[in-house]
């Protein structure tokens, strides 16, 4: 066994403990295989039962104190605006699944279950930290969502948005395979495989390097090892699809081209630099994300839209 | 103040689209985001439908038309959906309700994400490639003074 692959199987095995102690670049490597290695969807779900976390083992007591001891202003302002990004979008991914479900490959529908009660416990984790950790308060989910909305960029709504809107068509017409590539073009490969994996990178490197939150690195790292599979199984389904008919291509292009459009906007600055980060070097690892949710699913991106790619804004989210 | 979805109000909104943003909403975003904005603009073309499901009884109309060129309004009318639906480009629904709390201030993205209006015809896509355009435009009217259907005030 190789290096790599050692480290691989310990993120593969490891529970909550050991994932407090596992670097999270490994985590991200571990998504990223090539096409053929892509697991069946009951061997994804195999996983998921032996992945499975519990959200209330997690004690954010040291959290706290970091929060409020250890970070000034600055860095939590600039924590706040990356993670409420993710705060909504968990929730987001959560409520807007449900219409996939009709039109889908039977195993994928049983690895879907999981994958939902994947992103109902993502969404009371980061429910968890807002309330235990930054000290909001609020009768159940929405209030405490209400209360960090002021901190996300306006241009959330746009993927996020665009991702409720095609909900919205596919309950409409969930048998449409155009419609469902274009929802798991905006889900798995954007939201899930590029947004989400690039911000968990931000704000675990963050927590591992200035040795703070501990409790939000150990939950947010499993978040992103059940990223995992979400983004396997959906690149596993695409894949299905274009195997079907090359031509539902279009869809996946077409659909970039939106987000694309919507990416090179922005509201505000973001300062990533209390963080340790540049823009310059996010919209990098935005760029790499994208080319390597691509790569798994063998399409490669026309001229125009990988120019449009390099001028994208960042958009701090994710599911 | 003139009432929601009467002919004065869609005056008024059209005019308070085709200034926008004033100075206020202007400085609470950069301008990076307002170039973005003009880009759009010349795609944002045809007949948009804002439509109320559920308007209260007696109501002059249930929805409000508005013709753009290059993201301007050219003509803004009120009318009843079965009239314009045929016409419209796109055409976005919400309940009575939901535009009551839109026109008293309730947030414009939310609007969108929480589905309180739907893109009820039209393709998404090209919806969401001026989706801050939209946004802004719900804005426009939002900062509109707006009395309800029956003579309430709802803001000023
Ligand atoms: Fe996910
Ligand atoms: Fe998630």
């Amino acid at each position: 066994m190789t290096i790599t692959e050692e480290r691989l199987d310990q993120v593969e095995l490891q529970d909550l403990n050991g994932l407090a102690k596992t670097d999270i670049d490994d985590v991200l490597d571990y998504v990223h295989v090539p096409t053929a290695k892509i697991p069946p969807y009951l061997e994804l779900y195999d996983r998921y039962l032996r992945q499975r976390w519990n959200v209330n083992d997690l004690d954010f007591t040291q959290d706290r104190i970091d929060w409020t001891e250890r970070m000034n202003d600055d860095s939590r302002n600039s924590f706040l605006s990356i993670a409420s990004g993710f705060h909504h979008g968990e929730r987001q991914v959560e409520a807007e699944l449900a219409p996939l479900f009709f039109g889908i490959p039977e195993d994928y529908k049983v690895f879907l279950t999981s994958h939902l009660e994947d992103e109902a416990r993502h969404t009371v984790f980061f429910d968890r930290f807002y309330r235990d950790v930054v000290g909001l308060e609020g009768d159940g989910i929405m209030d405490v969502l209400d209360g960090s909305w002021g901190y996300i960029q306006e241009t959330f709504v746009g993927p996020f948005g665009l991702l409720a809107y095609l909900t919205d068509d596919l309950r409409r017409d969930p048998y449409n395979k155009h419609l469902q590539m274009k929802y798991a073009t905006t889900y798995m490969i954007w939201i899930e495989g590029v947004l989400a994996l690039s911000v968990m990178k931000i704000t675990l490197n963050y927590a591992r390097d200035f040795k703070v939150l501990p409790a939000y690195y150990t939950g947010f790292t499993a978040t992103c090892r059940d990223e995992a599979r979400h983004v396997q199984g959906g690149m596993r389904f695409v894949r299905q699809l274009l195997d079907e008919d090359p031509n539902y291509v279009t869809d996946i292009h077409d659909t970039l081209r939106t987000l694309l459009t919507m990416g090179a906007a922005r509201s505000g600055y973001v300062y990533y630099e209390p963080l340790g980060w540049s823009e310059e070097r996010v919209q990098a690892l935005f760029m790499d994300q994208l080319h390597k949710k691509l790569a798994m699913v063998g399409v490669s991106l026309p001229a125009d839209l990988e120019n449009m790619l390099s001028m994208v804004k960042p958009t701090l989210a994710g599911g | 103040m003139s009432s929601f979805m009467s002919a004065s109000w869609a005056d008024e909104v059209k005019d308070r689209i085709n200034s926008w943003p004033d100075a206020e909403r202007r400085a609470t975003k950069l301008d990076d985001f307002w170039d973005w904005i003009e880009m759009v603009k010349p795609f944002v073309v045809g007949r948009l439908a804002l439509s109320v499901r559920d308007m209260p009884p007696d109501c002059e109309a249930d929805t409000l038309c508005l013709d753009l060129e290059s993201g301007s309004v050219v003509t803004a009318t009120v009318c009843n959906r079965a009239d314009t639906e045929a016409e419209a480009v796109f055409l976005m629904a919400g309940s009575y309700t939901d535009w009551m709390a839109l026109v008293d201030g309730y947030d414009v993205g939310k609007m969108v994400m929480y589905r309180k209006l739907m893109l009820e015809k039209g393709d998404t896509l090209q919806f969401f490639t001026a989706a801050f355009y939209w946004t802004e435009l719900l804005a426009a009217i939002q900062s509109v003074p707006t009395a309800a259907s029956d003579g309430k005030l709802i803001k000023v």
